[in-house]
């Protein structure tokens, strides 16, 4: 949907569908990430998203990184093929050239919670 | 809990602060409108009837939905601490667009926003021609439209002129070039990594502005400068700084601040 402007009073300009889609878009990035299938996305649970992002990334992801350089640089963590791969399993029309350069667990379970939430809230404005 | 916090000194700057400013308003974020309090009760009420997971897996020590709490009742030196961060943000609007005198001779400022609390201020600015807004596609625009644009108090405004945007459409490039002012919360800049957040900036006019608040994790940016490339927002923060056809200043007040010029 293009943006749009309010063309008479009261009418209203929330898209549910398109907010909903956003952030399905982001938590199916987190799934492939920790090796979920984004296809399962309306039955897994944010608990098995958390506790998958806590194995694949030990909180001291940094740590490496510190002892290689006191400041990351902007390369990638995860390794480019695995997230490849793991596109396989869904279509990304926003995120094809995507990458991911995460620098923290930290930084991926506040995406997770985030994007786990505002889904739930957009599905819940669309009446679905 | 502010106190434990931010320290009652700051507690006490930003008290000092509201007193020693003339926003044009009484109180600028609470006191101007009682139609504030009716919509975080209608917000508070809303999340209930959806039903959010407020486990602790789920949520982490996200303070995204406990603050309507917080901003319905506010208590000890939350209000001025409330006070300070919504004028943080609103005070390059004011200082940039053209004045109310000038609507209809001057063109309106173009402005990229979400919105958190609404604030008459603004509402006033989309009826009176200074600002054309246009609002991110997202839950705060539903509460908005739903709870306070829809409120009986907003009928004083008369209709109400703004447009909405989607993640997406930024993101495939339909608003580059476009505003003058961009306002983003630090939960705009979460992401896998900083596509978006260069996006908003590439939505910039060449002397345009962007502004984003609360970018310190509460206070968290600033404990420790051996340490500070774990913050959670330090990524995004360096990646602005890093744009070389943007002047870039991080303000450290204990929410955080960045303010960056487009020049380019």
């Amino acid at each position: 949907m293009s943006s749009r402007t309010k063309q008479v009073a009261g009418e209203r300009l929330y898209s549910a569908e398109a907010e909903l889609e956003w952030y399905e878009l982001e938590l199916s990035k987190v799934m492939l990430i920790v090796g979920l299938d984004p296809l399962l996305i309306d039955s897994v649970e944010i608990d098995t998203i958390i506790e998958g992002i806590m194995s694949v990334f030990a909180y001291d992801t940094r740590k490496y990184l510190e002892a290689v350089s006191p400041e990351p640089d902007d390369s990638e963590v995860l390794p480019e093929a695995k997230y490849d791969a793991a596109h396989q399993f869904v279509e990304f029309p926003y995120l094809a050239a995507d990458k991911i350069n995460l620098k923290s667990q930290n930084q991926l379970l506040m995406v997770a919670r985030r994007a786990w939430r505002y889904r739930h809230l957009a599905k819940y404005q669309a009446g679905l | 809990m502010s106190d434990e916090i931010f320290g009652n000194s700051w507690a006490e700057k930003a008290s000092v602060a509201q007193r020693l400013s003339r926003t044009g308003t009484e109180g600028f974020f609470y006191a101007e409108s009682e139609g504030n309090q009716d919509y975080f009760q209608q917000v508070i009420a809303h999340h209930l009837r959806a039903n959010i997971d407020k486990r602790a897996i789920a949520t982490g020590d996200d303070f995204e939905f406990a603050r309507y709490e917080v901003f319905e009742n506010p208590q000890d030196s939350w209000a001025e601490m409330l006070y300070l961060a919504a004028a943080s943000i609103h005070i390059w609007e004011e200082l940039v667009k053209p004045l109310p005198s000038e609507a209809g001779t001057r063109v309106p400022l173009e402005v990229l926003t979400h919105d958190e609390v609404p604030l008459d201020k603004r509402t006033q600015s989309m009826v009176d021609g200074t600002c054309n807004y246009t609002f991110l596609n997202e839950t705060d625009l539903f509460r908005l439209e739903e709870f306070y644009f829809n409120a009986e108090y907003c009928e004083k405004f008369g209709d109400i002129p703004y447009s909405a945007i989607d993640f997406q459409d930024i993101l495939a490039g339909e608003a580059d070039g476009r505003f003058d002012l961009v306002k983003l919360n630090c939960r705009h800049v979460i992401s896998t990594n900083t596509k978006m957040l260069g996006k908003y900036m590439d939505s910039l006019k060449c002397g345009g502005i962007i502004v984003i608040n609360e970018m310190s994790g509460v206070t968290k940016l600033y404990d420790d400068g051996l340490r500070v490339h774990q913050s959670l927002y330090y990524d995004a923060a360096r990646y602005v700084a890093s744009r070389e056809d943007f002047i870039t200043y991080h303000i450290p007040y204990q929410l955080g601040l960045i303010v960056a010029r487009r020049i380019a």
